[in-house]
């Protein structure tokens, strides 16, 4: 089977103005090789109708006019995000005379696929193997003139950060000719044959002049909704391509996607082995083996239990004890607070108004407090080891670590944006669900994000709670976890929809640089701060007036007996009320309690779990009704209120049970 | 982070995106008000913007 790039036969620089798009995944260097190409002179604008940023920009190769577009990182021709939407318009609404496919040499396996989606809807490509310079330095050599002629299509190799093979580029440009290519991959044979029954149907529509018919033809085996309304759009018979795409379906396990991932993804290893050469010399460096030790399941696991144990000393022993217990119960209370009791109990003689400033629920006895006091120097701690996790390149590769977990629970490593985002801030991180390929999938993440994903304030207060033991941490950690793959598992079976699949580029191991840390930390304190404090301002006030109309009694004594049955102190009663204010004020609430010791034990490591899995704070809950709408919100809130006091009943009569007591 | 004012290299994925190209989703969020927050135009993860002490205290540093 073959395709023809382009009906013409003359050399592409024939006809006057040539454009020239580059596509490729993020990382690939695609902005070096742009810029070398166009000398810096660049025109920016948004791609219209959206916020994407397109860069272009005109030159001359040997005196020949040339428009050169940058079109944003793609992973597959499959759209998916807007960026990838916009770099298919281009290619699709701008007809290129040429289309550099700009890929990291020395990840040629993951960068073939697209190259393959490329040539399949038979775009006039060039392969530019860039990065060549970094590809060398690793031992790896690559026949260039093997893999042209097994594609079928120029093969290039640059180094364009340094400049090299840049003008062999030009050149390669102004000679390209169209020629009828043959097809890199051969599909499973339900995929053939459907691909065979859907042709007629799509190549006489307008929108396959852009295209080749058999990319729309997989394309719309992949169910990409934009191809089927181009074509409902140009009056193609869309139930006859609609019976055959579900017919397809039901006669497979998996989806036509995930076989077409497969299948290219088994022909790049096989061109690989071919054209792909590592000097026997030439050991992977450390810091490459580590990269793998860390999207390795075993030691990936490993890694990550020592990445977690270095975070509970950091943040829970030395954050929420040492700095926490200094700020609280010396600087705030030994001196601060004492001393603007005695001098501001002096200058208001209205009981209640001073209340509103020094008593129980006071903006400063309380909202500083727990604010300054408590949550500063745990969301400092934990925000320095983020950074640090950050900037080192660890999180793509924990998102491969637990692509497979997530695959149990209906998800896929695209989900680890969100769900380490929620680690942060859940509100921030169910606005980012929206990156999800799927309704069903967003529907999970946000489920998961408002039950057992703790915000970092959160987090760090529960870490400080619970460092007097480490068993207590551990079996918090693990019941979390089992709630989180549980709900995950349950959610996955009874919502239903497609599943999708998760391609990812991984940027390079870094060794995390001290001022950009410091800085970063810096940045999001502040942040936090601005967005804090006036919260915790406002909340005690807003619990001032409950209590002093009697509202705030009325619910203590509606929940005491509910949080009494699952094994909590009814002390704990208001920390679960504030915390439907904001999860980290309520966890400072059970802190306070903690270092009281009113609340310890058993009834510590429950309240912890429950404050956990408790409902989530106001501003995610609005989020929730925006993003997934009033029934799903009030669905997911509804379930999430009596099934974390039923996790912390069961939790504690299985540790009474047991006969444990921590 | 930040490679200099104008853009920003995203600590998730790598990717180097103008810094001002960074807040497409902020008008849905009710936070949004306070949040210095730059979002990657490529994965969606966010990353705060440098805040402006610092800023400032670069490009004083920067001056002769």
């Amino acid at each position: 089977m073959s395709t023809c790039h382009n009906p013409s036969s003359e050399p592409a620089a024939a006809a006057g103005t040539l454009k020239v798009a580059l596509v490729g995944s993020p990382n690939v260097g695609k902005s070096s090789v742009f810029h070398s190409l166009t000398g810096r002179r660049v025109v920016i604008s948004n791609y219209p109708g959206t916020t994407v940023d397109v860069f272009r920009g005109r030159t001359s190769f040997n005196g020949h006019h040339v428009e050169v577009v940058d079109t944003p990182g793609m992973y597959s021709l499959h759209s998916i995000t807007e960026e990838e939407r916009v770099a298919r318009a281009i290619l699709l609404q701008e007809k290129p005379d040429v289309v550099l496919h700009v890929v990291d040499a020395k990840n040629l396996e993951r960068m073939l696929p697209i190259t393959y989606q490329l040539i399949e809807a038979g775009l006039p490509v060039i392969l530019v193997l860039n990065m060549m310079d970094e590809t060398q330095a690793l031992g790896i050599d690559i026949d260039t003139d093997l893999l042209s002629i097994e594609l079928g299509v120029p093969v290039q190799k640059t180094a364009a950060n340094l400049g090299r093979g840049i003008n062999e580029l030009k050149q390669a440009v102004l000679n390209y000719q169209p020629v009828c290519l043959n097809l890199p991959v051969f599909y499973d044979n339900t995929i053939e044959q459907a691909v065979a029954a859907l042709l007629p149907l799509v190549k006489n529509q307008p929108a396959v002049r852009k295209l080749s018919p058999r990319a729309i033809a997989l394309l719309l085996l992949r169910d990409d909704t934009q191809i089927l309304q181009l074509l409902t759009d140009d009056g193609a018979d869309i139930k006859a391509i609609e019976k055959i795409i579900s017919e397809v379906r039901a006669s497979i396990n998996q989806t036509p996607a995930y076989l077409l991932a497969v299948s290219q993804q088994r022909a790049a290893q096989q061109m690989v082995r071919k054209v792909m050469t590592q000097r026997a010399d030439d050991k992977p460096p450390f810091r490459e083996k580590l990269s793998r030790a860390m999207m390795h399941p075993l030691s990936g696991s490993l890694i990550l239990a020592a990445v977690l144990m270095v975070m509970y000393f950091f943040v829970g022993v030395f954050g929420a004890g040492t700095l926490v217990g200094w700020l609280e119960e010396v600087v705030f209370g030994q001196y601060i607070n004492p001393w603007l009791q005695d001098v501001l109990g002096n200058l208001i003689p209205v009981k209640i108004i001073a209340d509103l400033f020094i008593g129980d629920y006071g903006v400063i006895t309380l909202g500083l407090t727990y604010a300054i006091g408590i949550i500063l120097p745990i969301v400092s701690t934990f925000f320095i080891i983020f950074s640090i996790i950050e900037d080192s390149g660890y999180l793509p590769r924990l998102a491969m670590l637990v692509d497979r977990l997530f695959k149990f629970i209906g998800l896929n490593g695209r989900a680890v944006i969100p769900i380490v985002l929620g680690l942060g801030c859940d509100t921030m991180a169910t606005i980012v669900t929206r990156t999800q390929e799927t309704k069903r999938e967003r529907v999970i993440t946000t489920l998961l994000l408002a039950l057992a994903i703790p915000c970092s304030a959160q987090l760090g207060v529960i870490f400080g709670i619970l460092s007097v033991s480490t068993g207590m941490i551990l079996t918090w950690l693990g019941v979390v976890l089992l709630v989180f793959l549980l709900v995950g598992y349950l959610a996955s079976r009874l919502i239903s929809g497609e599943r999708a699949s998760f391609y990812m580029e991984i940027p390079p191991l870094r060794l995390p640089r001290l001022a950009n840390v410091l800085t970063k930390t810096y940045a999001r304190l502040e942040w936090y701060l601005m967005e804090v404090i006036p919260f915790f301002l406002l909340a005690s006030v807003v619990l001032w007036a409950g209590d002093a109309v009697g509202l705030l009694d009325i619910l203590i004594n509606a929940l005491k007996p509910v949080i009494e049955f699952v094994g909590i102190p009814a002390e704990a009663a208001v920390a679960f009320i504030i915390g439907f204010f904001r999860r980290d004020f309520g966890a400072a609430g059970l802190y306070d309690l903690a270092t009281e010791g009113i609340l310890f034990g058993n009834g510590l490591l429950v309240s912890a779990v429950v404050m956990t899995l408790f409902v989530p704070c106001i501003a995610q809950f609005m989020v929730m009704i925006k993003e997934r709408g009033w029934k799903t919100a009030l669905a997911i809130a509804g379930f999430i209120f009596p099934f974390a006091f039923l996790v912390g009943l069961v939790l504690d009569r299985t540790l009474k049970l047991l006969g444990v007591n921590l | 982070m930040t490679t200099n004012n104008e853009t920003m290299k995203c600590p998730y994925c790598g990717h180097e995106f103008d810094a001002a190209a960074g807040t497409a989703f902020c008008g849905s969020c009710p936070v949004g008000k306070n949040c210095r927050l730059v979002r990657c135009p490529n994965c969606a993860y966010e990353t705060p913007a440098e805040s402006r002490l610092i800023s400032t205290i670069r490009k004083l540093r920067r001056k002769p």
